[in-house]
């Protein structure tokens, strides 16, 4: 049976920017997507950031991890900014982000680890450091929610503290059918 | 099991490039592309840019109306393929803020990059759409959508300077 790539995807594509982000204090769960019935497939996530202040030595390295859990994170300060739809013609994202400023009191449950990486906040003056998580085009599959109960959360407990002088950039693309 | 890919493209192609531009000091929108009937699809956008080191954001931000005011030109966009029939997109370009910023749907896309010294090599913010799995940034026509690069910030630090020099290299195809 023959496959080929189509030249452009058919697929309703999301996307949730957030650029110099002032993260809580030792920040665990940043932003949580769930929600949508169907298949949701993320496609792309990079965070990266700098420091208002020249960071100290020993404490620059964050650890952001990508953790699949089974129920939202609950409590803290908490916005839900509306997704961006790519293709004006789509309907708008059946899922629902959470972004806490203020760390959530209740962590989800069924947590796993799907992806991770590290990187380092530079001053504001230098280039930054960026952990890609890339699943365009691959022959195997990206990270994929399946149903309500679903939820992928950007967490960044791991590696040195966040600070509050973090300005974090976020992008994550994701696809929904 | 064989599987084939497309050797090349049969869209129309088109791409708007701007080097050593100097922008409006806190500068807003530079750039806003819209206007063709058909349907817009970027594939990659790029910026950059040297003067006193620090950092700039640049937000893909969606309008349903167009941003207006301010100085601006209407470059024309190049064609990839000298086949094909010219955009039908418009470019703006401000080099003096507009009075009045479009309403905007969404940021689509952003990220930061640094300004570094006219010596060293410089940082890009690359938004690279070509040969997914997932949609570009898709513009569906006339008169209500438009795609602007968006430049402004509320850190003082990062808002741009008239010592700014910036690279911007945008492409798309229309159908």
């Amino acid at each position: 049976m023959p496959s080929f790539t189509p030249l452009d995807s058919s697929l309703a594509t999301y996307s949730f920017i957030q650029l110099q982000f002032q993260p809580a204090a030792t920040a665990t769960d940043v932003i949580n997507i769930g929600g949508f019935s169907g298949t949701c497939k993320f496609r792309w996530i990079s965070v990266s950031g700098s420091s208002t202040v020249i960071p100290s030595a020993g404490t620059a390295q964050r650890a952001s991890s990508i953790i699949r859990r089974t129920a939202r994170s609950t409590g803290g300060t908490s916005t839900n900014p509306l997704p961006a739809v790519v293709d004006s013609r789509d309907n708008p994202s059946g899922s629902v982000v959470s972004l806490w400023t203020v760390n959530p009191a209740g962590l989800g449950a069924g947590a796993v680890t799907m992806d991770a990486g590290t990187f380092t906040i530079t001053n504001a003056a230098s280039i930054q450091d960026r952990a890609i998580f890339q699943y365009e085009l691959q022959s195997s599959k990206p990270l994929v929610l399946n149903g309500a109960n679903d939820f992928l959360c950007v967490n960044l407990t791991g590696g040195n503290p966040t600070l509050t002088t973090d300005r974090l950039d976020f992008d994550l693309w994701w696809t929904e059918r | 099991m064989p599987g084939f890919n497309l050797i090349d493209s049969g869209l129309a192609t088109y791409n708007f490039v701007q080097i050593q531009f100097q922008p409006a000091t806190n500068a807003s929108d530079v750039i806003m592309i819209g206007g063709f009937g058909g349907q817009t699809k970027f594939r990659y956008i790029e910026v950059s840019g040297t003067g006193t080191a620090a950092q700039r954001v640049a937000n893909m931000i969606r309008r349903s109306t167009k941003s207006t005011g301010g100085a601006s030109t209407n470059p024309v966009p190049s064609k990839a393929d000298s086949s094909d029939q010219p955009s039908q997109n418009q470019v703006t370009l401000w080099t003096a803020n507009p009075g009045a910023l479009g309403t905007t749907v969404a940021t689509v896309d952003g990220s930061t990059f640094t300004m570094v010294a006219s010596t060293a090599i410089q940082d890009r913010a690359i938004f690279q759409y070509e040969y997914q799995t997932s949609k570009p940034i898709t513009l569906n026509g006339g008169t209500a959508d438009f795609l602007c690069i968006n430049m402004a910030t509320a850190i003082a630090a990062a808002q741009t300077a008239s010592t700014d020099r910036i690279d911007f290299d945008v492409w798309w195809t229309e159908r």
